[in-house]
């Protein structure tokens, strides 16, 4: 494609000075390294009762297609080896959620010999969003915030 | 000739309020699991022992020593033990003689350890993926010498969707074994929060089954009354989910003053009608030809309807007065049964001077979910996402 084409193609792709702020999309992975079920509730209701997608939050189900990964869950032994073959396979830029007290530390669970003990200790976190479980509306805030800032 | 039930009443008994644990020689054992009529419950492991309920008139609990790491199996006679003996060989290193699945259901050679409750056990090698496992968090060696009080936090985080009802079961647990009885208005404090459990259980299920045939409205409407629901929980109770809100000996705290106005108005503006004739509109052609799923919208819609009918009545019937009591530090062991949104809910407790020396947190997913995959293995592959969100259940509760 030439110089010429690709300059009237972006022009035609940009919306007109005087158009709403559209919000940052932020496609998001979900994995469950062990929680509850506590955060997965508040997270279903982020999704289907606080119109997360008009935020720009949408959920993916593929690494290839995430901008950030999304961790509840204290990590297990057991998620670990996936958690972070579900990271090796997200295109850059790519970022890291630990959403909820587990996933953020490891939460109660911190020292038992099944966890490793939150999602830092295998991908490299970029928001931590705490709480037992943390409430859609702070997930909203902080996730608005955190999309934003890409 | 005797029958099985007098042979297993004849044995040697201890006291394990509201029943009692009878302990069995191999030979008794091995008879009571060839039993067509006593089926296991639940089975997990105790110091040498291990220990299975039994649904009989009532349950009834029953042990066999540990001989040299073995123990005659269960799951040749009743199927539904196989979970339970793989749980037990990866927890306590215990091996069931005669046991139909050799399989780990827990331990895939990633954890520091073998046989974390018990002796150490010759490690499987190290497998990848594990189809189960997953949500295995260590819970019952966190329990091991803490009070109920301190530990009450670790039950009501086996599985958040019944947060209420697996902290109600160790509560009963923890005062049953401590020989206590709660005042009357935690007890109907905990009714209201695990009604409210109900209604939010039955309303998830219904969300689920609408999401996964594809019925947006009827999800979006599920949702949103879902949300009214946890928001007055919230209100009523200082968290959206009532967790930690019940403890041994009574509750965390009463309600908090606007809370029986909020649990009034969200009874009030629940749909009754409304709901169940958008379901049945959104699912006919679906649920036809799928009585399984048919029968978990019905079970689905009648809890929400029950529930929301039983808000203001619980409220009503509140009686002044204290809402817990001090446990006294006492040794024994003890079952707590409570009614969670997929089922019962049954917790062990042995205590020794008021530390918990053995547990076990048995859900209900240790039955739903072998059930829920027989009944996807017979679907059509079209039917089966549905048929996981009628039956399924969240790993988290049995995986412990």
């Amino acid at each position: 494609m030439s110089a010429l084409w690709r300059t009237l193609w972006r022009n035609l792709l940009r919306s007109p000075p005087n158009a709403p702020a559209q919000p940052r999309r932020l496609a998001l992975l979900h994995r469950d390294c062990g929680s509850c079920n506590g955060c997965e509730i508040e997270l279903r209701l982020l999704a289907a009762a606080y119109d997360a997608a008009a935020h720009g939050l949408v959920f993916v189900a593929s690494p290839q297609h995430a901008d950030a990964l999304l961790v509840t869950g204290p990590v297990s032994r057991n998620t670990e080896a996936a958690l972070g073959a579900a990271w090796d396979a997200m295109p850059d830029p790519r970022r890291v959620v630990a959403l909820g007290d587990c996933a953020v530390d490891g939460g109660v669970f911190k020292g038992s010999y099944a966890v490793s003990g939150g999602a830092g200790s295998v991908v490299p976190v970029d928001l931590a969003i705490r709480g037992c479980p943390p409430t859609p509306a702070q997930m909203l805030e902080a996730l608005s915030v955190f999309a934003k800032s890409g | 000739m005797m029958t099985i039930l007098a042979r297993l009443r004849a044995a040697p008994f201890i006291a394990c309020p509201p029943t009692a644990r009878y302990h069995l020689d191999p030979v008794l054992w091995r008879d009571v699991a060839a039993a067509a009529e006593l089926v296991p419950l639940a089975l997990w492991a105790d110091g040498g022992n291990v220990v299975a309920l039994l649904r009989g008139a009532a349950p009834i609990l029953c042990s066999v020593a540990v001989e040299q790491g073995f123990y005659p199996a269960l799951s040749p006679f009743h199927p539904t033990a196989a979970p339970f003996e793989r749980m037990v060989r990866d927890l306590w290193g215990y091996v069931a003689v005669g046991g139909t699945d050799p399989r780990p259901l827990l331990d895939f050679g990633h954890w520091p350890v073998t046989a974390p409750l018990g002796r150490p056990a010759a490690p499987f090698g190290t497998q990848e993926p594990p189809d189960s496992g997953r949500a295995h968090r260590g819970i019952l060696a966190l329990l091991r010498g803490k009070s109920p009080r301190a530990a009450a936090r670790f039950a009501a985080r086996a599985a958040g969707e019944a947060t209420v009802a697996q902290a109600i079961a160790f509560a009963r647990a923890a005062e049953a074994a401590s020989g206590g009885i709660i005042p009357s208005r935690a007890e109907g404090l905990r009714d209201l929060m695990a009604g409210l459990e109900h209604l939010a259980g039955g309303l998830a299920r219904l969300a689920a089954i609408a999401t996964a045939a594809e019925a947006g409205l009827l999800a979006a409407a599920c949702a949103r009354h879902r949300e009214a629901v946890a928001r007055a929980a919230g209100v009523a109770f200082g968290h959206r989910l009532m967790m930690d809100a019940v403890v041994p000996g009574g509750v965390a705290a009463d309600i908090e003053v606007p809370g029986p106005d909020a649990l009034i108005r969200l009874a009030r503006d629940l749909p009754r009608r409304d709901l169940a004739d958008l379901a049945y509109a959104s699912l006919a052609t679906r649920l036809a030809a799928l009585p399984d799923v048919a029968a978990a919208c019905d079970a689905a819609l009648s809890e929400i309807l029950t529930q929301a009918e039983m808000i203001v009545p619980r409220l009503d019937v509140l009686m002044p007065g204290p809402t817990q009591f001090a446990l006294d530090p006492a040794t024994g062991e003890a079952l707590g049964t409570a009614e969670g949104p997929d089922g019962a809910i049954r917790h062990w407790l042995r205590l020794e001077d008021g530390q918990i020396a053995g547990a076990f947190l048995c859900d209900p997913g240790w039955l739903r979910r072998p059930a829920a995959e027989a009944a996807m293995a017979r679907a059509a592959p079209a039917d089966r996402a549905l048929i996981a969100a009628a039956l399924g259940t969240a790993a988290a509760g049995m995986e412990l």
